[in-house]
């Protein structure tokens, strides 16, 4: 008896040994191969092909231009695909697949001649066509395009085809195979812009048509690279292509590593295990007081705008402009910048971040005035706080919104906590305007424009309009901006629009990033525009 | 018995149902909504919205929503990731299992192994320096919040060191750091388990017996204690393998281990409801099956433990 | 009731009561690893009490000039990233802690006990339907429970609370269903069935007060363990709302900074592993203490 419990005993450890050693030897078997291609890799920088390892926060949704929704997934659809136009790393407006373009008088009728050399990576030619086509999936509801078609809204009969009433886009035709001719329903200065940003960069409808509709699979582009691989949660791999119609590119492969954590990032960065990597506000200190670290280190401006939002219907006191005045007196943005973000950030000085066309130097923004601040806040019947009822800062950054936080409380004598809500619960609640009170959030651009704060952020209305700000001055004034077709003209009315709520104080503009990099001596060419890294095509590496 | 096997059988099925009941509601119920999460900071049209929804039946009634689910379920369906537009579920979770149960494994028996040997050891000589001193290295290990432990290894052995990787999974060197990590508080809570119980053996009667009939102390101690004493650790290494497998997100986010615990995470971060299920079915099966087992095994291995019918 | 106990030591007699306590009392003290560790935690829950009166600056007012010091002074411990005292946040952050620990297990204990005792004294069906809500706990991976709590309620003590006792309740479920399930068929037990005494009156006066030494135990080792569950937390961004200081907090913002300045974790790291120590020394001690079979 005893002794068959002994058997079992014994067999049972060994199964259990045998199991872990399954594992452990399961777990060395892709390392046997793993290794050998690290090797090569490393090897990789002094001769073999190179490769190039760069950090993405979490696994894109999609790398179908169209349908990619993740502001750094973008960045991938610029190596990945090619588009009529593109922005270069001055943020100037680029013909791509373009060679050149015609509008007619009237600003209705344009006429692109398209590139002959271009191919998609599955060998057949790009056509103009394929634009057409590709145009009409993106209208197309049930595509569920990121944009929405809003790119294309202004091409005569789309509204037609994205209602199912037609069964073709009647302003896009396919002159020819290298002719493309689009009919606008009137004139628009923004029409080009729109064909840059990569939401309207399409791919070969046989692509689409053979794989999945949704296109995670075998992505298909003309873009300086072909796509290689995708572990999810793991990395996404590229390799150069050789056909790309300016040149192959200089680097070889690139990995999009995953890695969520920003401190993990960093320390690999400094490991040698990534070649460039976004540098947190937090390290900024210690790396350009580092002597090694500080010579990697590179900045580019971007179309960012950091503020709090005052959410007027969820918050009678916002509703007074002098309490609004009052916050942006309240807080210094200078010194928390300088001292608490190590100017990782500029202090903003208005609502559109420089470099915008429409980006008005003239403006002083608001000083920082505690006296000031609290007078306004005594005139409209809070004399030292009293009487203000208990305030929530929601941010997911809480390093910033602790610091304004506690300068509105120590100044005004308010009571202002912090609440970090997770993700979701954030952002729903600022679409739905319904759960945050006052936040502090970024508003990123994805094209030149002051419409992307001015009008997204602040008309009357609207969903992205997160502070339920509603000023009918304001409002017209937008309204003339977005329908005036002379740039200039338009963009006095913007300016003016600008004025108009940063002395109304319809939200507290805090700062402008900036995208900081660590980059791997020996590789040059990498560089940021106002809206992201502009790509690897013109990177190399020594 | 096999009348237990059957109803433990039943529990289970019975449990896992729960398990994902709960998920499903708490994921429905929870703010935010995935396509949101998906653009951020972007308007969307309504249309994008409407379509979105009919596709993966949205605009479905919860209740409704759950039964379906049920039904695919039971037929291999986990259903495609909102977020990896159109893959299937399983591609994305087992991937993530297999990477999770081999360098998971490697830390449950590091664990398993030291904690025994430091339990013994301080047994053997309670009450003195050697014991005082194995059980403060162990109690050091659960005095961490792993978070801290894991930045204070990257920093000191990885970077300041530069023995060792950083982060990522390829090669076994990568795999020391989080596996360290892992396996101190088990090991920690193990340890404290095996000396106490070796304690308690080692004061009964027959190894009394033993003792007096001049046996050598080793022999005793691995012939007849090591085995009783190991009866105890085997029930509590049922429950950590259970929190292990769904608790080590931390240490998978911060070493970037692609494992279960960190594609989790995102999976509720991102509201990709059929991962998250996906995840709650696999590790809740998991975890009962493994404390089943160990049940089994613990009948078989005390005398003193009987199935009753 | 599928598997039984035969345990036969839990048979041994029962001292009378007042003697047990004493007696435990009396081993506690003789167990030098113990005694320190419930000195240092008193000296935490006085810290923690008068927090305000001890702590040399505000916990919550930051001082802009004065960010990421190293210790001086005037500032023992430095400064964090906001140029807040550290000293006095540790202060402050015990406060929370020590609250949330406690006010946790108790909640746990709590509904542990009602739960053990009605499945492990009922059995059959009760038993059955109460121990399946136990392993359905027990086996929803636990982040993504606190993950779903806090994305269902607002974020706030109250809530952090709320997510960590409900994780926690099915731990102490099963540890007093195992025990009452040993203890109910003695023949004490067995006597006061017989002369009819009510349910209700034999779990309360005769089962719960000789199951209540793992309880204790239990109780001592579970706050550790939440205080630990809400740094946890504090590092998903789900803990307790930032501008109160909590250990797990703070430890998880240091990390951010900490290539830059290490002390900032570092603190509080120090402070949260002692307090882990003391409470499974003292646990450990009651262990010995309390339980009659354990003679060393």
């Amino acid at each position: 008896m005893l002794a068959n419990r002994k058997g079992i005993l014994i067999f049972s450890l060994l199964l259990m040994l045998l199991v872990l050693t399954a594992c452990a030897a399961s777990q060395s078997e892709p390392a046997a191969s793993q290794p050998a291609a690290g090797t090569e890799a490393s090897a990789a920088e002094s001769a073999g092909p190179s490769v190039i390892r760069y950090p993405i926060t979490s696994d894109p949704s999609s790398l179908e231009p169209g349908l990619v929704l993740e502001l750094f997934a973008g960045q991938i659809a610029l190596d990945l695909h090619a588009g009529l136009f593109t922005y270069d790393q001055d943020t100037n407006l680029t013909p791509y697949i373009v060679r050149d373009w015609d509008v007619s008088d009237d600003g209705i009728v344009y006429t692109f001649n398209l590139r002959d050399d271009v191919l998609w990576h599955n060998g057949r030619a790009v056509v103009a066509n394929d634009f057409k086509v590709g145009w009409e999936r993106y209208l197309n509801p049930e595509v569920g395009a990121q944009s929405g078609g809003e790119p294309f809204s202004g091409i005569v009969g789309a509204e037609a085809f994205a209602a199912g009433e037609a069964d073709e886009l009647t302003g896009v035709e396919a002159v020819d195979d290298h002719t493309l001719r689009v009919t606008l329903t009137e004139e628009d200065p923004y029409f080009l812009q729109n064909l840059a940003i990569t939401t309207t960069w399409v791919v070969p409808s046989e692509a689409v048509v053979e794989g999945r509709p949704e296109w995670v699979g075998d992505p298909v582009g003309a873009g300086p690279f072909k796509f290689v691989e995708w572990q999810p949660n793991v990395k996404i791999v590229l390799e150069a292509n050789p056909d790309f119609f300016l040149g192959k590119p200089a680097i070889d492969r690139i990995e999009y590593v995953i890695v969520p954590d920003d401190n993990t990032a960093l320390a690999q960065y400094e490991a040698g295990e990534l070649d460039i990597v976004p540098v947190p506000p937090s390290d900024l200190q210690r790396i350009s007081e580092d002597a090694t670290l500080s010579q990697e280190l590179g900045h580019w401006t971007r179309a960012q705008l950091r503020y709090a939002g005052m959410n007027q219907s969820m918050f009678e006191p916002f509703k007074d402009a002098r309490v609004r005045q009052a916050f942006n007196y309240a807080i210094d943005r200078q010194t928390i910048i300088e001292n608490i973000l190590n100017n990782a950030w500029e202090p903003a000085t208005g609502i559109v971040p420089p470099n915008i066309p429409e980006y008005n130097p003239d403006l002083e923004g608001y000083p920082y005035d505690p006296e000031k601040a609290q007078e306004l806040m005594a005139e409209a019947g809070y004399p030292d706080g009293q009487g203000f009822p208990p305030l929530q800062i929601a941010t997911l950054e809480t390093t910033t919104a602790e610091a304004i936080a506690a300068q509105l409380s120590g100044n005004l004598g308010i009571e202002v906590e912090v609440t970090q809500p997770e993700r979701g619960d954030m952002i729903d609640g600022l679409w739905g305007h319904d759960r945050w009170q006052f936040f502090f959030f970024g508003w990123t651009a994805d094209r030149p424009s002051a419409a992307v704060w001015l009008y997204e952020l602040l008309y009357g209305g609207l969903e992205s309009n997160f502070s339920t700000y509603d000023n009918p001055d304001y409002n017209a004034l937008i309204d003339q901006a977005r329908s005036t077709t002379d740039l200039e003209e338009s963009k006095g009315y913007w300016q003016e629009a600008e004025a108009l709520a940063m002395d109304d104080a319809a939200m507290i503009p805090f700062g402008y990033s900036r995208y900081t990099f660590l980059i791997k001596p020996g590789i040059s060419g990498f560089g940021a525009n106002l809206f992201g890294p502009v790509g690897f095509a013109g990177v190399s590496k020594e | 018995m096999r009348r237990y096997f059957f109803q433990r059988f039943i529990f289970i099925i019975f449990s896992l149902l729960g398990a994902t009941f709960l998920a499903f509601t708490a994921s429905r119920l929870a703010p935010g909504d995935p396509l949101r999460l998906m653009v951020g900071e972007r308007n969307l049209a309504p249309e994008v919205v409407a379509a979105w929804e009919q596709r993966y039946g949205l605009d479905k009634p919860i209740p409704v929503q759950y039964l379906y689910y049920v039904k695919n379920a039971l037929q291999g369906d986990l259903g495609t990731s909102y977020h990896y537009i159109g893959t299937p579920v399983i591609d994305i979770l087992g991937p993530a299992i297999l990477v999770t149960l081999r360098w998971e494994s490697v830390g449950i028996a590091l664990a398993i192994i030291v904690a025994m040997i430091l339990g013994i050891i301080s047994a053997l000589r309670q009450n003195t320096w050697i014991d005082t001193l194995a059980m403060t290295v162990a109690l050091v290990g659960i005095s961490l919040p792993d978070f801290a432990l894991a930045t204070f290894l990257i920093v000191g052995l990885a970077l300041k060191l530069d023995w060792l990787p950083v982060a990522g999974f390829e090669t076994p060197l990568h795999y020391i750091l989080p596996v360290i990590t892992l396996a101190v508080g088990p090991t920690a809570l193990l340890s404290r388990i095996v000396r106490s119980s070796m304690l308690d053996v080692m004061q009964q009667d027959y190894m009394v017996t033993a003792r007096s009939k001049g046996l050598r102390e080793i022999i005793i101690v691995l012939r007849h204690g090591l085995r009783n004493a190991f009866l105890p650790v085997l029930t509590i290494v049922g429950v950590l393998i259970g929190r292990i497998l769904s608790g080590s997100f931390i240490v998978e986010t911060i070493f970037n281990i692609p494992g279960i615990g960190r594609v989790g995470v995102t999976a509720v971060l991102q509201r990709d409801y059929p991962i998250i299920l996906g995840a709650t079915i696999v590790l809740s099966a998991a975890f009962l099956i493994t404390t089943f087992v160990i049940d089994l095994l613990y009948g078989v291995l005390d005398p003193r433990i009987r199935i009753t019918e | 009731m599928a598997i039984k106990v035969h345990n036969p030591t839990q048979t041994q007699l029962q001292r009378p009561e007042t003697n047990l306590w004493a007696d435990a009392l009396r081993r506690l003290s003789r167990n030098k690893a113990a005694v320190v560790s419930a000195i240092f935690l008193f000296l935490l829950v006085l810290v923690a009490l008068f927090a305000p009166l001890l702590a040399p600056y505000s916990p919550y007012e930051p001082d802009f000039s004065q960010v990421r010091m190293l210790p001086s002074a005037d500032h023992w411990l430095g400064t964090d990233e906001l140029g807040r005292d550290i000293l006095s946040r540790l202060m402050y952050g015990a406060r929370v802690s020590l609250f949330v620990g406690i006010t946790v297990q108790t909640a746990a204990t709590f509904i542990g006990i009602a739960v053990g005792l009605l499945a492990g004294y009922y059995s059959g069906f009760v038993d059955i339907v109460l121990m399946r809500a136990v392993d359905i706990m027990y086996a929803f991976p636990n982040f993504l429970f606190a993950v779903f709590m806090v994305s269902l309620l607002e974020p706030s003590v109250g809530s952090v609370i709320l997510t960590l006792s409900l994780a926690s309740w099915p731990f102490v479920a099963r540890l007093v269903r195992g025990q009452a399930l040993s203890t109910k068929n003695m023949e004490y037990i067995m006597a006061a069935r017989v002369i009819g005494t009510p349910n209700r009156v034999i779990m309360r006066r005769h089962i719960l007060p000789n199951i209540l030494s793992p309880i204790i135990i239990q109780f001592t080792l579970g706050i550790a363990g939440v205080i630990m569950a809400e740094a946890a937390l504090s590092f998903l961004g789900i803990g307790i709302r930032p501008p109160n200081p909590t250990w797990g907090g703070m430890i998880s913002k240091g990390r951010e900074f900490f290539r830059t300045s290490p002390h900032l974790a570092i603190y509080p790291s120090i402070i949260l592993g002692l307090t882990m120590i003391a409470f499974n020394f003292l646990g450990d001690g009651l262990r010995d203490a309390l339980d009659p079979r354990m003679k060393r």
